[in-house]
Order: structure tokens, then C-alpha cells, then sequence
């Protein structure tokens, strides 16, 4: 992966979660942050974790950004993230380099981290390259979920940005579990053929995660999962799938001609998971608008 | 005989779509996107050709960097090699049948030539099918470029073979596509490197949701 260079805005945010001895409640510290990222506060959650909103001052990500998010989330500490609305990516000026984001994530030991921001949106005529790493200690947990919208439906605009690179790594003690390296230029590759998106719009990607979980166990919540996802789907609108990974995970895939069903369905897939790995309730982060 | 024919002839023989390792087995999801009615034969050439475009670059930079760990081979780099590519493939049944198809790939190019390198890779853990034929391509000599290319063509033909027993495809049909889709074969086989990217979202559903359709051709 490449990594950010030399950029118009070059937005900071590092963020530490702790889990504090004596209350058992995790504890966010802000390292550093630097416009357009901030973070305003962490909110402690009843399961002892805390929820903090990631903001983008720019209400988007404008061309020529260059953009880093750290998070450590500490052993035994537990994070809820989410951002405050759908990440706007700007249409890039002529010649500028791709907007980037790099986001890096490290979970100790029994950590976990439930990643759950909005869709991201590319405007038409947008460059945009964001990196994604997640590591994850013994024992840690992750629900990171990612959709990506087809542009401004209500503009009409469909598959019209120039450049929309994802490049995504999730990691258990030190291996590969998932590996995403996505390139799309709607111009010259068509993303309506069947070998990429057909008939849907969006896509979205739900990675379920526990390191040291056994693989039968995986292999029963898959089948449970797949059942839900069967129950999902309905061809040419919306269609659901989930399959084990390597390792220590499943991958949920979500495909579809509208974004609310998306949502939707990534809550169920969240609750049932949760359920099975922690024995707890999914809670949606309360948003701040 | 000349070297050159002899080696010709074995590419040839390890490239054939009939060679004993069940390939002729496994769809790789064309059969649950044919299901859905989401593949057709008037579609079909341009699916493979944006398939080749990109699952087929993916594969064919593997086969590739396999093909270079050959000469100096280190069982480190081997493994290390196909869990980045087990990780690139998130749909279960997909990776499970590359990975199976690359054990008895090795299995049997080691019951023909007897190199060690390949028994060293076989006991060194899984391999994919793109990864134990650069392998195998690269320890009994073959050209870097041709084995890519041979192993674009071998995953083309499978691909074909199996699109014609889940929809009206006729044979000069086959034979046509096959022919037309040589100019994409040569782009994929361009491709070097592990970061090299893919983005093929409804084949990989489709082959995580092959497990629950109700009539079954293929392993997967």
C-alpha cells in the first residue's frame, strides 16, 4: 500500500481507547487531530466500551486531501465508531492527485472494534484512493462494515466518478484473513457487466470477526447467517451473501439496486452475529447531527 | 525430439482442461449467476472478457510471482504467497476448490517429474492452482510468459466448458469465444504483482450463495 504523500490538506486524527481498571469502562484519548478531522467526545456505552463519532470539518473529502486516521484500541477495551453522515467524496480538480485516506487500526488483546460508518458517496468526476488496516491481537473482535453508493442518485449521477480505489487489509496475530485491492474506473470498465456489479448499485462489505474462535463455529454461524441471507435476497434488487474466511471470520456481501436496503440488512446480519459471538445486543450508535 | 518441442508438448499436457485433477468439476459461481438468469449466452463472451480483466490479472500476477519463486525457492515465500491469495479470495467454495485443485495440480506434476521443490511445496502447506502451476512452470523450465498465458488459457477453457453445460452454448460458439478472447488473455497475463487489483463483488456472491442453490452441477 501506498501511503499519504504530499497533499493539499493533510487532516490528523489519532485516537486511543483504554479501558479504565477500576471502572471497567473504556477511555478515549485524543493523541492528536488536526483539521478536517476531529473527534468532539467519547461516549461510554453500557457494555464498557465507548462510542465516538469520527467528523470531517470539510463535510467531505475534497480533492487533493490526504487524510490519516490511527486507532489503538487497547486489551480488553472496546470501541463503537462511526462518522457523523455519508463520506462526500468531492470531485477532483484537473491534475490534482487522488484525494486518500489511510485509516490503520490496532486491537489488543480481547480488544474490539465495531467500525460502522455511513456510505461513501463519489461525486461524479471524484479520485479518491482510501486504505484501510486493521490488526487484530488475541482474542480481539471486529464488525467493520463499508458501503459504497454508485454517486448523487438524486443528481442522477450513476458510476460517474474517474477513480475509486479501495485497498483494504484485515490481519489476525500478524496473517492475512482479508485482503481487498479494488481499482474501478466506471469510464473505461463498465461496472454493469456480470463478472463486477450487474444489475445492482451498491455494494457493501461486513467483515464479522473474533481471532481464536474455532472454525466450526464460524462454519455454523455462516450457516446461520446464510439462511438470513437467503431470506434477503430478492434477485435483481437485492442479494445477500456470507462465507467463512481463512480465518477467524466471516465476510458478509451485500448487493443492491438501492442503498436502504443495504442498511438494513447489514443491521440484521450485526445483530445475529453479535448475538452468537458475544451473547450481547447489537446497539446501533446514536448519531450526532 | 528437440528440448524446445519436448517442452512445448508438457506445457501443452499440464495445460489441458483434461488433465486428471477435477477441474472439469467446478464452476467458480457461473453456475448460480446462470441460475439467476444474471448470465446468459449473449452475454456470456463479455462476462469472461471482464472476468479475464480482472479475477484473471489477479491470478495470472500469482502465477506469475509463483513462477519467479522457483529458481530459489524458500518455503517461506511459497506459504506466504498463497495466504495472501487465500485472503484475496473471500468466497469460501471458491478458494476451497483453487486450493484443492492446486494440491493435486503439484500432487500429480510431482508424480511425473519427481522435483523436489514441489514436494517441498506440497508439505509445506496449501497452494492455489495459479500459484502450484507458476510453480511447477518455473521449476521444470518452462517460459515465464508462456506459463502465465498457458495457465490464462487452461482457467478460459474450464470456464467455457462449464458455461456450456449450464446454458445453450454451442460448440462453434465455444470454439469462436475461446478464439476472440485471445487479445484479453494476452492483457491479463500482462499483470505482475500481488497488489494487483480485482473487483469481481457478484461472482463472489454468487459463489457464497452456490451452496444453497437447490440443483447442483458443480463442486462449486
Amino acid at each position: 500500500m501506498k501511503t499519504v504523500e504530499r497533499y493539499r490538506v493533510e487532516g490528523r486524527l489519532r485516537l486511543r481507547f483504554e479501558r479504565h481498571p477500576a471502572a471497567g469502562q473504556t477511555v478515549v484519548t485524543v493523541g492528536e487531530q488536526h483539521p478536517p478531522l476531529q473527534v468532539i467526545r467519547g461516549f461510554p456505552l453500557d457494555n464498557g466500551g465507548a462510542l465516538v463519532h469520527l467528523h470531517n470539518l470539510s463535510g467531505g473529502v475534497l480533492g487533493g486531501d490526504g487524510l490519516r486516521v490511527t486507532m489503538e484500541v487497547g486489551p480488553e477495551a472496546g470501541a463503537q465508531v462511526t462518522s457523523t453522515g455519508a463520506t462526500r467524496i468531492y470531485r477532483s480538480r484537473s491534475g490534482a492527485p487522488a484525494a486518500v485516506q489511510v485509516t490503520e487500526i490496532r486491537l489488543g488483546e480481547n480488544a474490539w472494534m465495531e467500525y460502522l460508518p455511513d456510505p461513501v458517496i463519489p461525486f461524479a468526476g471524484s479520485r479518491y484512493r482510501q486504505e484501510t488496516r486493521i490488526e487484530m491481537g488475541p482474542g480481539a473482535g471486529l464488525f467493520w462494515w463499508e458501503t459504497v453508493a454508485p454517486g448523487r442518485e438524486a443528481r442522477r449521477e450513476l458510476f460517474d466518478y474517474e477513480l475509486l480505489q479501495i485497498e483494504s487489509e484485515v490481519a489476525a496475530e500478524g496473517q492475512p484473513v482479508a485482503l481487498e485491492r479494488i481499482r474501478l474506473e466506471p469510464g473505461a470498465r463498465p461496472l454493469s457487466s456480470p463478472a463486477r456489479l450487474g444489475p445492482y448499485r451498491y455494494w457493501a462489505t461486513f467483515y464479522i470477526c473474533r481471532v481464536g474462535v474455532e472454525a466450526a463455529r464460524w462454519a455454523a454461524l455462516e450457516k446461520q447467517l446464510e439462511e438470513l441471507a437467503g431470506e434477503l435476497t430478492r434477485p435483481s434488487e437485492v442479494s445477500w451473501g456470507v462465507s467463512a474466511l481463512v480465518a477467524d471470520g466471516l465476510m458478509v456481501r451485500g448487493l443492491s439496486v438501492k442503498g436502504r436496503e443495504i442498511t438494513s440488512g447489514l443491521m440484521v446480519f450485526w445483530r445475529t452475529a453479535k448475538r452468537e459471538l458475544y451473547g450481547q445486543e447489537a446497539i446501533a450508535p446514536r448519531k450526532v447531527y | 525430439m528437440s528440448v524446445e518441442s519436448a517442452q512445448l508438448l508438457r506445457l501443452l499436457q499440464l495445460s489441458d482442461s483434461a488433465l486428471p485433477i477435477g477441474a472439469v468439476a467446478h464452476s467458480f459461481g457461473v453456475e448460480t449467476l446462470a441460475a439467476d438468469g444474471l448470465l446468459g449466452v449473449e452475454s456470456l463472451r463479455g462476462f469472461l472478457e471482464d472476468y479475464l480483466a480482472e479475477a484473471g490479472r489477479m491470478e495470472a500476477a500469482f502465477c506469475r510471482a509463483a513462477h519467479r519463486l522457483a529458481g530459489g525457492f524458500a518455503l517461506e515465500m511459497w506459504i506466504h504467497l498463497n495466504r495472501r491469495l487465500s485472503a484475496r479470495k473471500p468466497a469460501r467454495e471458491s478458494r476451497a476448490a483453487s486450493l484443492t485443485l492446486g494440491r493435486r495440480f503439484l500432487e500429480l506434476v510431482w508424480g511425473l517429474s519427481e522435483r523436489s521443490v514441489l514436494a517441498a511445496a506440497l508439505e509445506g502447506g496449501a497452494g492455489h492452482h495459479s500459484t502450484a502451476f507458476g510453480l511447477a512452470g518455473g521449476v521444470l523450465g518452462f517460459d515465464e510468459q508462456a506459463t502465465v498465458l498457458a495457465w490464462l488459457q487452461q482457467s478460459l477453457t474450464g470456464l467455457i466448458s462449464a458455461s456450456q453445460r449450464l446454458m445453450p452454448l454451442g460448440q462453434s460458439q465455444a470454439a469462436r469465444m475461446q478464439c476472440d478472447l485471445k487479445p484479453a488473455l494476452v492483457r491479463a497475463a500482462a499483470a505482475t504483482g500481488e497488489e494487483t487489483p480485482a473487483f469481481t463483488p457478484l461472482v463472489e456472491l454468487a459463489s457464497m450463495r452456490h451452496p444453497a442453490l437447490g440443483t447442483r452441477l458443480f463442486i462449486s
